[in-house]
């Protein structure tokens, strides 16, 4: 899609002169600390205390057992306690844009988003620190490029040693394939820290995956300690963005992306495997109850499958809009997207009912509060809705972080 | 004529004009009295040749304080960021539904042709439903599919106004092009400022009567009580329609200035009972005039909105001292004197006085000089010509003329009938130079001083009135902005904030980053609404070019992303060579608490961000800056955050450079009155009985603004100087009277009794005069002159009063008649006191 054109059109010898300034900001900072004033990066720069944040862009909310936490741009984390009515700001210590967050218990949270940041909170949301960046990711994804390369290069080595000619012209393939890997890696780490994350899923304390723009993911078994570049387990050869990220069974990940990228692992993500794609255009995410699953993506297209993925056919649910976020609740499974389409389900997520909110905003994400109204945030911050739909009035308010 | 020597003291006002000067003065005009006459009407005739060289001035740059620092700031970038400036915006509603029915497309598309054939018009730019640079856009899987929000394929049904409606939706014009409500629509008009075959520059005031003529009367035409009698209203706005209304306004001067003479008139004939003595005061301020507006004309000055105003000051400052000659030779003629005679000793006894008093106007004016703003200085200049040729036309030739023509016959017996005759008005008033009744006024004095104090804690900075503040808030111009503002996401606040850096540089990762935090900085302060700028267009673009994905509304660390995401950025949010992109900050209001609260943010994020480095680094290209970064000589492309444009940027600097005039302008004015009086008088006392009562009205003034809601501004800077330098001439004209009186052995009482009885009809004439001419600006359209008439009209009347009632009863107390006799008759032994 558009987004690769402009990709594969960069103009490299501009770009890499840019990298050498950006290189020589991040020195100048390393040297000078946090004293020297003016302009820092967005991954050294706190995010600003803000009583506004729950009305600006949120792109990602869920639920840390009775608390609401909502990511969005400038690195604002909202956090309520009350259904959405109010929230606070939690203590981030970057600026870049959050796409996603999630919680697999009340206390242990990750948030990640542009610059390749991965942030993590132990205490419910309040406090967040940095375990990843963009920076690092370049890094790695080098570093594992290379260790590619070094396999190859022996591989290589192997079969001449064999004198297995097959053998030597797939090891020179595959040396191929491992020099213009490393090339891109090296050239993608010299324009800084460009691609976002954009979903994350954890397991459990430790084990879980972020991923995100051009095939990036990254797996860690250590609570985020250490994450490791695990793109090339994925059949994603041209890159394509990995929009999200969900499980649908006990082992089960799917993963979805664009131009109908849809792969699926049942060993909790050790191995990935093609799944059947309904549709090409981008797909945007996947809910589960039980064995139904929606898939859903561009221009209000919403795929169904009743036995747990293997069949799908399209609904067509009366919206035209780009559906991003999904939530299963207990009575109803919404999907909103695009020009503030909402797309309510019933509980086996048949009989869709579509409906367009009041303002016609975007929205990026849905989640049902434990008091049934259900929270959705996008371009314009946070709206609430009751069980049947309609925008609840009640005053929303924020209080800024006290940092 | 006998020669005279002339037998009286100097004192008190011959501290200014030296004794000698007197009758050789007097004795040379006199002697030439043909000659002058003739230089006189040579200079006429040469300063009545200079009206033709005026012309009104529509420029801006001398409404705004050219030399503080936001306007210097500004004016580096002034090309670039004008370009979009001059449009405007017609909407046009149907009075009942909405836009989608086929009898609206099809008139808007008229009014669309139409506004395309007007003079001046853009016709590349024009924006409205029916051009097909509107246009609606769609991501699909294919890409971007678009096309004109009204189709070819129109044809009026219900199905195609049904497409029509869901393009509007997919344009995202809602807001800006369409009403947020669907119950208007607006044609976006660019202008072309400058003609490009005859590099002339557009007539705003014509541009504004064809739109009013060819669109307004034409599509939404109303009835004398301005109800619509067609099926449409329209709404215009913009700076051109607002520049064209407001020199539509200034044309109405004329009529004010013809209404103010006829009512000078009038007033002038019941006090002379004279027609010669009405008519001849009147041609000499005239006169007056004429030498005023055509000396700076000849100098090269332009008229505008506020020196426009001169004339009635001078003509009615004319009067004023015109009236007193007359009632002197009045009363020499009535004592027998012939016409050369009275005209003699009416100049006399007048010109020392009277030249005092202009010279304290004159003075008063100049202090206006230190206020940097041009419409200021050059109405400080221009009142102070105008003063100067009243010096000449009113006090020299006005008596040469009454010595040929002299006074009537009706005119000599009225004044003399008002001489011997008591009015019981004078008589009561005598009562306040009495020591048992004076503390009654002296203590409403102070309990009215204290009040105004008071109530003038609350006096604002700024003008507090929304819209167009030059025009009134019910004028047309003001209504149309408030439908305007109430139906499209717009607000006519705007504070500019121009973001610099070396070229190429502006669509550098730091400084759209830097920008993006200074917008959402500057979207947490109180006041702000919402910001735009090139970062905005650029994370709209990328999500976009994204499928339309929140997820990536975001800036991108990859310069080719940056560089694609602004390629289509309007022109006006970067300059050409990238080295300047603004950040337009909608504010709630313009109240001089929102601006301050706004550049007081402005500026914390500038103590924290701005680069500071050389300025020869803001000019660097993008080779050089990449050497420079290179050999270490900075870290990184410098960025720096300047103030300020847009409307309330201007006014932001204007009110800073007022809040700092006001204290100023007071203490100059004062010390300009207080310097004259002190020399004229040469007592504390004396000057404390003329001043405390213009004190009184000035604290009461600002009481005054405070209630009516007038923030002090530009225009009621002027105020203070003419009010108080104008003001100051009836207290020397009742004081140097008064004093004389009681030099000469008149108990307190007495001495004030004659002195209303010689003066006090002068000076109330003056003081009505004075106010008559003012009052007229009142009912002007332009708001600030009707602000600077309330202020002036009510200046002008309390000073009188002041004089009248507040100067007696301090002399009662504060005067000691026998110190004043002692040290009179010290210097000038027997020789009575000249008045």
């Amino acid at each position: 899609m558009f987004s690769d054109l402009v990709q594969r059109s960069v103009d490299r010898p501009l770009s890499m002169l840019r990298a050498c300034m950006s290189g020589v900001i991040l020195a100048a900072m390393l040297v000078s600390g946090s004293v020297w004033a003016g302009w820092q990066d967005p991954l050294q720069s706190p995010a600003m205390p803000t009583e506004r944040a729950h009305r600006n862009l949120l792109l990602d909310v869920v639920r840390a057992d009775n608390r609401l936490v909502a990511v969005g741009t400038h690195g604002h984390i909202i956090v309520s306690d009350d259904h959405g009515l109010s929230w606070q700001q939690a203590r981030v210590p970057v600026t870049a844009t959050l796409t996603a967050v999630h919680f697999p218990s009340g206390q242990y949270g990750w948030a990640v988003g542009h610059d390749g940041v991965i942030l993590h909170s132990n205490d419910g949301g309040l406090n967040w620190t940095k375990q990843f960046d963009g920076y690092v990711a370049n890094d790695a994804i080098v570093a594992a490029a290379q260790k590619r390369l070094q396999l190859a290069e022996a591989r290589l080595e192997q079969a001449r040693l064999d004198d297995d000619p097959l053998a030597i012209e797939d090891a020179e393939m595959r040396l191929e394939n491992a020099i213009f890997g490393l090339d891109d890696a090296q050239y993608d780490a010299s324009t800084g820290s460009t691609k976002p994350f954009l979903d994350v899923w954890f397991y459990d304390a430790r084990r879980g995956f972020a991923l995100g723009a051009y095939g990036m993911i990254f797996h860690t078994q250590d609570g985020g300690q250490t994450w490791e570049d695990a793109s090339a387990r994925l059949p994603n050869p041209d890159r394509l963005h990995l929009n999200a990220i969900t499980v649908v069974g006990a082992q089960s990940l799917v993963i979805v992306g664009e131009m109908g990228l849809f792969v699926r692992s049942d060993d909790l993500g050790e191995n990935w495997h093609q799944q059947m794609s309904p549709y090409d255009g981008s797909l945007f995410g996947l809910v589960s109850h039980d064995d139904h699953q929606l898939l859903f993506g561009l221009r209000g297209h919403v795929f169904r499958s009743d036995d747990g993925g293997i069949q799908w056919q399209e609904l067509q649910t009366g919206s035209e809009q780009s559906l991003f976020g999904g939530f299963v609740g207990r009575k109803n499974t919404l999907l909103v997207g695009n020009g503030g389409s909402v797309v309510f389900f019933d509980a086996e997520l048949g009989k869709p009912r579509s409906l367009i909110l009041e303002g016609r905003q975007p929205y990026a994400a849905v989640v049902e509060a434990r008091n049934g109204d259900y929270v959705l945030v996008g371009e314009a911050g946070v709206k609430r809705l009751n069980a049947q739909g309609d925008l609840l009035d009640q005053h929303i308010s924020m209080a800024a972080g006290d940092f | 004529m006998p020669h005279r020597k002339h037998n009286f003291s100097s004192e008190p006002e011959h501290y200014i004009l030296s004794p000698a000067a007197e009758p050789m003065l007097e004795r040379f005009l006199f002697g030439n009295r043909f000659a002058v006459l003739a230089v006189l009407a040579v200079l006429t005739v040469f300063f009545a040749f200079g009206l033709t060289k005026i012309r009104l001035d529509s420029s801006i740059e001398k409404y705004i304080p050219l030399n503080h620092p936001f306007i210097q700031n500004y004016l580096v970038h002034q090309d670039d960021l004008n370009s979009g400036v001059a449009n405007v915006k017609i909407a046009v509603e149907p009075l009942s539904g909405d836009i989608f029915t086929q009898e609206y497309m099809e008139t808007l598309s008229k009014i669309n042709d139409d506004v395309f054939f007007i003079n001046g018009v853009d016709r590349s730019g024009l924006m409205s439903l029916w051009t097909p640079n509107v246009r609606w856009t769609e991501v699909t899987e294919e890409g971007f599919q678009g096309g004109p929000v009204i189709p070819s394929t129109y044809d009026g049904s219900p199905t195609s106004l049904e497409q029509v409606r869901q393009n509007v939706l997919k344009s995202g014009t809602v807001g800006r092009l369409v009403a947020n409500d669907f119950r208007s629509s607006i044609i976006d008009v660019p202008l072309v400022e400058i003609d490009p075959e005859t590099r002339q520059q557009l007539n705003y005031q014509a541009f504004s009567a064809d739109l009013e003529a060819l669109i307004r009367d034409k599509y939404a035409p109303v009835d004398a009580q301005g109800n619509p009698i067609g099926d449409y209203r329209i709404y215009i706005t913009g700076t051109p329609k607002k520049l064209g209304d407001l020199l539509d306004g200034a044309g109405k001067i004329a009529i004010f200035f013809l209404m103010a003479m006829i009512a000078t008139a009038i007033l002038l004939y019941l006090y002379s009972r004279c027609p010669r003595g009405t008519i001849i005061p009147i041609v000499a301020s005239l006169i007056a005039v004429v030498w005023q507006l055509g000396a700076l004309a000849w100098l090269g000055y332009t008229v505008d909105l506020y020196s426009v105003l001169v004339p009635f000051l001078v003509f009615a400052i004319g009067i004023s001292h015109g009236v007193q000659i007359i009632n002197g030779i009045a009363i020499e003629s009535g004592k027998g004197a012939n016409k050369i005679q009275a005209s003699r000793h009416a100049f006399r006894s007048l010109y020392v006085p009277g030249m005092l008093a202009l010279l304290s106007d004159g003075l008063g004016f100049l202090t206006l000089l230190f206020i940097d703003i041009g419409v200021i200085q050059e109405l400080a200049i221009a009142a102070s010509v105008g003063v100067a040729m009243i010096i000449v036309t009113n006090l020299i030739l006005l008596p040469l003329v009454m010595s040929y023509v002299g006074i009537s016959r009706s005119g000599v017996a009225h004044a003399e009938k008002t001489a011997k005759s008591e009015p019981v008005l004078w008589k009561t008033l005598s009562y306040f130079a009495n020591r048992k009744v004076a503390p009654i006024p002296i203590v409403i004095a102070i309990a009215m001083a204290i009040g105004g104090y008071y109530v003038s804690q609350d006096l604002q900075i700024g003008d507090l009135d929304k819209g167009a503040p030059e025009l009134r808030a019910d004028s047309r111009y003001n209504l149309d902005n408030d439908f305007m503002v109430n139906n499209y996401s717009t607000s006519s606040d705007v504070l500019v904030v121009m973001v610099e850096t070396s070229r190429e540089q502006c669509n550098s990762y730091k400084v759209m980053d830097a920008i993006d935090r200074f917008m959402w900085h500057m979207e947490n302060v109180p006041g702000v609404q919402s910001t735009t700028s090139l970062v905005t267009v650029s994370k709209l673009v990328t999500k976009s070019m994204n499928e339309g994905n929140l997820n990536w509304s975001a800036l991108s660390r990859n310069q080719t992303i940056l560089n694609s995401s602004i390629q289509r950025a309007p022109s006006t949010l970067l300059n050409p060579t990238c080295s300047m992109a603004p950040v337009i900050i909608y504010l709630n209001d313009h109240k001089a608490q929102t601006l301050t609260t706004a550049v007081e943010a402005v500026e914390s994020f500038k103590a924290r961000y701005d680069d500071h480095v050389d300025e020869k680094y803001f000019s660097y290209t993008l080779s050089e800056m990449e050497q420079a970064i290179e050999a270490g000589e900075l870290s990184s492309v410098p960025v720096r955050f300047q103030l300020a444009s847009g409307n309330a940027g201007i006014e932001a600097a204007t009110n800073d450079v007022i809040a700092d005039a006001q204290t100023t302008m007071l203490i100059f004015v004062y010390f300009v009155v207080f310097t004259l009086c002190f020399l004229t008088f040469r007592s504390l006392t004396a000057v404390a009985c003329i001043i405390l009562p213009l004190a009184l009205t000035s604290i009461l003034s600002q009481a005054l603004m405070t209630y009516l809601g007038i923030g002090v501004k530009v225009a009621t800077l002027p105020v203070i100087a003419l009010g108080v330098g104008i003001g100051v001439d009836y207290g020397i004209y009742i004081y140097n009277r008064m004093e004389a009186l009681i030099i000469s052995g008149k108990e307190m009482q007495q001495a004030f009794l004659e002195t209303l009885k010689s003066t006090g009809k002068a000076v109330s004439f003056t003081g009505i005069t004075l106010a008559i001419g003012v009052g007229t600006w009142i009912l002007s359209p332009i708001k600030f002159q009707a602000d600077m008439g309330i202020l002036l009209t009510f200046m002008f009347l309390w000073n009188m009063l002041g004089a009248l009632v507040l100067l007696p009863a301090l002399a009662s107390f504060l005067l000691r008649p026998e110190r004043m006799r002692a040290r009179h008759k010290a210097r000038h032994g027997d020789l009575p006191p000249a008045g």
